[in-house]
């Protein structure tokens, strides 16, 4: 018979702007509490999966040895951005269910606003070049773009947003849809870093980042830690909380990850993943109770809602202009604010979410009776997406 | 016909980094050419130097091309995200699809035009400038 895993706890520190603490502490942090969240203790993990981008986070090793463990039977430090916040949970689902491990945590942990920020140009150091005579030299891809003054990734999303604009008639009336909506949601999690409702008109007049984003366009960077734990289905019976199970999970890198050369910019990595997912799973996209959507732009959201099949494509901004993203309309999209309102832990804050709903466990903010949920993680030519279910 | 022009004390620009492969683009764009890769063997056009080609796994080598090509998709920069350009902002880039291989999307910033008079589909061109705090001659496109 399959050995099955589930989802049996989960931590998180506070999120913030200025954690005033490391990485370490961080991940030590929302670690202990997603195993006292299990009712399980240091000594039964066996398995760590974690993921940073530019040596931004503590990895497995280090953390293991943190915490007092002599040894992990499994271990992934991924490379990536949000592209694998979700690809990390299935990871750890799989070698448990592969029998690698029987009890895997899995984190991201981050000063994404105090310590390096995503949003201004990239650390020299952690490029492929380097300070050469104390400027920026830049190497490889990037020496054609970083002369340029384009170099971060909200640029990328910038010039594909425009594309849609431009095929499809969307414009910041639809985009700020998404930003009010996620904003309202927030406003009913205390956890979130903004809370405070927004108008369409206070989107209008809030201040150009790169344009065609405002600053309420963009994910909310901040310092925190969130944790996921993993078991067998068959030990998750004696612990703390309802099991959350997760029914299949799907991902996509196109072009080498090159986010410049990809095809058709009006759509992302979600145009494959979504087919497959569905497919493999034999649900669809009105099954589903909620979806944490991996919203690092507002724009993001839009074209993956789209392409996740939640609406036709090009009526992302309708879809949530006519309330069809929120309670009492098709599916909750992103009930905890979402990385623009809650806060931009990588995305992993999403799967926290995501089975915080599907144990009941998220008060003020509860999708009622939700049993299934859809989580994506990555943008453009990279990402994944998972369907979690109530166990 | 702006340059980027930042006081002494301001940071220089991000430079390149040329390696084997990338050198040759430097050395056209020093003579005020724009080239290419393109593969000698099935003509595929590339975004990128690259070793191989990745249709036929010939070798591509640099190609000089007109310059002339119309804008795909362009951003309004207001944030500075790099050093150097806070003297020039709000800047336009765009990502320009070059008339002999409309396919690629060659990253550019945009010299010579109001940012708000900026669309797709407006036919723009290249030309050489110095790039401050280097040796470096960058291509620049503006309108055609």
């Amino acid at each position: 018979m399959k050995r099955e895993a589930a989802i049996v706890g989960i931590g998180r520190t506070t999120y913030s702007r200025n954690s005033g603490v490391s990485t370490l502490a961080l991940a030590r942090e929302a670690t202990l509490n997603a195993l006292e969240d299990a009712g399980l203790a240091v000594s039964d993990v066996d398995g760590m999966s974690s993921f940073a981008a530019g040596n931004d986070s503590v990895g497995v090793h280090e953390l293991a040895y943190s915490l007092g463990l002599d040894g992990l039977y499994y271990f992934s430090d991924t490379v990536g951005g949000g592209n694998v916040a979700a690809k990390v949970v299935a990871d750890a689902v799989w070698a448990v269910e592969a029998g690698a491990c029987e009890v895997a945590v899995v984190y991201r942990a981050l000063n994404s606003r105090s310590g390096k920020r995503f949003g201004t140009y990239a650390d020299p150091v952690a490029g492929r070049g380097g300070p050469v005579g104390g400027g920026l030299h830049v190497g490889g891809e990037g020496q054609f773009t970083a002369p340029h003054g384009y170099m971060v990734p909200g640029q990328w999303f910038a010039m594909w947003t425009q594309r849609h604009f431009q095929t499809y008639g969307t414009s910041n009336e639809d985009l700020g849809a998404i930003a009010v909506q996620y904003r309202a949601h927030a406003a009913n999690n205390p956890h979130a870093i903004a809370r405070a409702p927004i108008t369409m008109e206070d989107y209008h007049n809030s201040r150009w980042i790169m344009q065609p984003f405002h600053i309420y366009d963009c994910a909310l960077e901040a310092d925190g830690a969130c944790a996921l734990v993993v078991t067998t289905a068959e030990r998750a019976r004696d612990l703390k909380h309802r099991p959350i199970k997760m029914l299949g999970h799907i991902a996509y890198t196109g072009k080498a990850g090159n986010n410049d050369l990809w095809d058709d910019m009006t759509c992302m990595y979600s145009h494959f993943v979504g087919p497959r997912l569905w497919d493999l799973t034999g649900l669809k996209p009105k099954d589903m109770d909620l979806a944490c959507l991996y919203d690092c732009f507002t724009y993001t959201a839009l074209a993956t809602t789209e392409d996740f099949g939640f609406c036709e494509k090009g009526e992302g901004g309708r879809f949530y202009r006519d309330g069809r993203a929120t309670y009492g309309g098709d599916v909750v999209v992103n009930p905890h604010g979402g990385l623009l309102s809650e806060a931009y832990i990588h995305g992993l804050n999403h799967s926290f979410e995501a089975v915080a709903q599907l144990r009941g466990d998220a008060d003020k903010r509860q999708v009622k009776d939700a049993e299934l949920c859809f989580v994506s993680a990555g943008a453009a030519a990279y990402g994944s997406a998972m369907i979690l279910a109530r166990g | 016909m702006t340059e980027i022009r930042a006081p002494m004390s301001a940071p220089a620009p991000p430079q390149p980094l040329p390696d084997a492969l990338s050198q040759p683009y430097w050395d056209h764009a020093a003579k005020g050419e724009l080239a290419l890769p393109r593969c000698q063997a099935c003509g595929t056009w590339h975004a990128l130097p690259l070793e191989f080609c990745r249709k036929c796994g010939g070798k591509p080598s640099f190609q000089v091309v007109s310059g002339e090509g119309e804008i795909y998709s362009f951003l309004i920069e207001h944030h500075p995200v790099a050093p150097g350009f806070d003297g020039l902002m709000p800047y336009v880039v765009a990502m320009v699809s070059p008339r002999e291989a409309p396919e690629l999307r060659l990253i550019s910033r945009l010299d010579g035009i109001v940012p708000d008079e900026v669309a797709i589909g407006m036919p723009v061109r290249a030309r050489f400038v110095d790039h401050p705090g280097g040796d470096f001659k960058l291509p620049v496109f503006g309108p055609a």
